[in-house]
């Protein structure tokens, strides 16, 4: 008789699948299990793998039902449904630590962990596990970035007509934040500007004969000052310079979550920071 | 005192409620969570789930 792939239902952590693939290829399923977790790493391919290694292949203790008939359905069903509370969870969290819920995030992460032990000795809480999971990463991705997105969302552009009309400090939460000072008439003397985004881009347009200098923290993205990119994950920009007497300066701080900082030139600078002395 | 059904979960539950108090405290500012520290610990309660359901299989 020859052998036949099944999922197994004796050795399994969610449906069996790697337990099924380790007994039919003859190898430990950790070794299964293990691959499948790298495999998310990489587009998530992992579980694109294991779900449709659910859907398709058996169960050894229902040995009739193939890639037909009800069983497809109900695994379909419940694959759709732990995959969906996941993302809710991934997003929830995310989103509910960044909206200033960090605190009701947390409790929620301890409540489920907790239920997830009472679960263990009443037993059926284990489908709860990979949310679970996802709802405390999304929440500590978040904490990390020390993200902060109460400032609002969408798009804020900020056209000062003067030095006067500068602001010291420019805030949005999620979106595109602009400060176009390309016609701004700056005058002598060094202008600070403090730019604090939770996600997206922060852009800055400098007029030309402005020497500029720019200090970031950005959880994760990238910083663009005129010719020059960096990026990465807590990666943090410094790029100071000193103006020639008479020449105004401006001092770009920028605190940024997820996204870009972009200092771009105004016209007639081609792409330097050509009025600092030492630009 | 009652032995678990499933071990798994009960490792994954109490792993989630300590990673659920760092969370609290960050929100507190007690701590300050770091991008450095996030892979290692969701290895560890993907790891430890894991290894607890292994060991503990029927086979």
């Amino acid at each position: 008789m020859s052998k036949r792939l099944t999922r197994s239902s004796s050795d399994r952590v969610i449906a069996g699948v790697a337990g099924g693939f380790g007994r039919y290829l003859g190898i430990d399923p950790v070794v299964i299990r293990l691959l499948l977790i790298v495999l998310i790493f990489f587009g998530g391919a992992g579980l694109i793998v294991y779900g449709a290694a659910w859907l398709i292949v058996p169960s050894d203790d229902h040995q009739g039902e193939g890639f037909d008939g009800r069983g497809v359905a109900r695994r379909t069903g419940i694959a759709l449904g732990v995959v969906a509370l996941t993302l809710v969870a991934l997003v929830g969290g995310f989103w509910g630590f960044a909206f200033g819920g960090g605190t009701a995030v947390a409790i929620a992460v301890i409540v489920i962990g907790a239920a997830l032990v009472l679960g263990a000795f009443t037993g059926g809480a284990r489908w709860l596990i990979v949310p679970a999971i996802a709802l405390a990463m999304g929440a500590g991705v978040a904490a990390a970035a020390d993200l902060d997105v109460r400032g609002g969302v969408g798009e804020r552009i900020y056209r000062p007509a003067s030095a006067a009309s500068l602001r010291s400090d420019y805030k949005l939460g999620a979106g595109h934040l602009l400060l176009d000072l390309r016609n701004t008439n700056l005058g002598p003397g060094n202008h600070r500007v403090h730019l604090k985004l939770g996600v997206g881009q922060a852009e800055v347009l400098v007029p030309p004969n402005v020497c500029v200098s720019s200090t970031a923290h950005i959880s994760g993205g990238e910083t663009q000052v005129f010719d020059r990119t960096t990026g990465g994950t807590n990666h943090d920009w410094q790029d100071i310079h000193r103006a020639p007497a008479g020449t105004p300066q401006l001092t770009v701080d920028a605190d940024i979550g997820f996204g870009q900082l972009r200092i771009e030139p105004g016209v007639g600078v081609q792409g330097v920071n050509g009025a600092c002395a030492n630009g | 005192m009652a032995r678990p059904r499933d071990v798994a979960a009960l490792v994954a539950g109490v792993l989630i409620a300590a990673f659920g108090l760092l969370l609290l405290l960050d929100a507190g500012g007690s701590l300050h969570l770091h991008f450095a520290a996030l892979a290692p610990i969701a290895a560890l309660i993907g790891g430890a789930t894991l290894l607890a359901a292994g060991l503990t299989r029927h086979d």
